[in-house]
């Protein structure tokens, strides 16, 4: 690296007298021997003074008028936009109504028909039941209070079936339960359905079926 | 001996913005009157068109005015209020598509023209002072937009190495180097131009 190329890079620097004394010197000297380096100095230095005598560019004599007519215009509108939308009560008021009360009756026909295809199971359809007594048991109401009843009564009606139900299930299970014997173990059709590779040869040893 | 009254400080610029964020609209207009020339300053030697750094100057304090509870005691006022600056600076710069170029060589006749009017408005400046502004106006808007940065916020609008560092998000050594490369670049450009008899007018 030449004493030259050091030199400009560390030419800010020198201008500066942001040097060590010893960085100084040495570049002084180089200055003394190299023409070159000193008319860069010179001119970088004539440079630097020009731009900071520049003359100052002021703004407009209107620039604070159209700054306040810009900071109004700014205030109307942020004030819009948080200003709600106007309803319209002639028309607008009536269809958010009429589409409030179809998404409700649709709401309530897909509830209806989920029921009736047994998505839901006898306990948890007499649980969803249970609900609705207790909502309308909050009015305390002539009519409200045989509306609780009679909803009670379907419910008692519903959990008894499906407790009927469930015990049947069970009898059956009961009834058909079938050992199996797998590599000279006998085990229950339950357990060999869970512990046993899927290759594995079954041969049901014993079977009985109680009606 | 008597004392002498304690003359009172001028309001600090976080005092200012202080007072401003607690709607003293009158704080406001000081920030306006303190740093509305010398932003307008920053972005005209930036776009080199003073129609374009004005709408930058009143959109930067639109901007203050809308987000005052943005700026935060950790940095200077300064370096935020010339942050916004340049940044808007900096997008105008991408926006324009076509650079009119000051060339008085190349200059057509309606450029003539309204050259002329120019020097006629400004009664006061020499005709000779304000072609050389306007041929190192031209050298410096040939710069690339990091060494245009760090020449105009250092060396014309005179803030320290530090404070242009944190206005440009870049480290103190490289501000330092860019720095150097920009003088060393705009020196070849003007060679000729600046020289000894320009400073002594």
């Amino acid at each position: 690296m030449t004493d030259c190329y050091k030199f400009e890079k560390r030419l800010s620097d020198f201008l500066e007298g942001s040097l060590s004394t010893k960085e100084k010197e040495f570049f002084e000297r180089h200055l003394e021997k190299c023409a070159k380096c000193r008319e860069k100095s010179e001119q970088v230095q004539l440079l630097r003074n020009t731009l900071s005598a520049l003359p100052r560019h002021k703004t407009s004599p209107s620039f604070d008028a159209v700054l306040r007519s810009n900071i109004r215009r700014e205030m109307k509108n942020v004030g819009s936009a948080f200003r709600l939308p106007k309803i319209n009560f002639v028309w607008q008021l009536p269809v958010f109504a009429a589409t409030a009360i179809l998404f409700i009756a649709v709401g309530i026909l897909i509830d209806q028909a989920f029921i009736r295809n047994n998505r839901l199971s006898p306990m948890e359809s007499a649980n969803k039941i249970m609900l609705e007594p207790l909502t309308s048991q909050t009015l305390n109401t002539p009519s409200s209070r045989k509306a609780s009843q009679e909803s009670l009564k379907i419910t008692n009606y519903v959990m008894d079936r499906a407790r009927s139900r469930t015990i049947e299930r069970k009898e059956k299970r009961r009834a058909t339960n079938i050992s199996f014997q797998v590599n000279g173990n006998t085990i229950s059709r339950r357990n060999a359905t869970r512990s046993v590779p899927s290759q594995t040869n079954f041969r049901a040893v014993s079977a009985s079926v109680r009606f | 001996m008597t004392k002498q009254p304690i003359k009172n400080k001028p309001p600090t610029d976080e005092d200012l913005i202080s007072r401003f964020q607690n709607d003293d609209l009158a704080a406001f207009d000081l920030i306006v009157h303190r740093y509305k020339d010398q932003l307008l300053n920053f972005a005209y030697r930036f776009l080199g068109n003073t129609e374009e750094a004005e709408d930058v100057v009143q959109e930067t304090f639109l901007r203050l005015y809308r987000k005052k509870h943005a700026y935060r005691q950790i940095a200077k006022f300064s370096t935020w209020i010339y942050t916004i600056t340049g940044n808007l600076a900096k997008t105008e710069l991408r926006k324009r598509k076509r650079r009119k170029l000051v060339s008085i060589s190349d200059m057509g006749f309606e450029d003539r023209e309204y050259e002329i009017e120019d020097m006629k408005a400004d009664t006061e400046r020499d005709a000779d002072e304000f072609l050389k502004e306007k041929i190192i106006q031209k050298a410096i808007d040939e710069l690339p937009t990091g060494f245009k940065q760090v020449i105009i916020l250092r060396d014309i609008q005179e803030l320290s190495y530090e404070e242009v560092g944190k206005i440009l998000k870049i480290p103190l050594g490289t501000v330092k180097s860019r720095v150097n490369r920009a003088r060393l670049k705009l020196q070849a450009k003007l060679k000729g131009i600046v020289d000894k008899n320009m400073i002594r007018q």
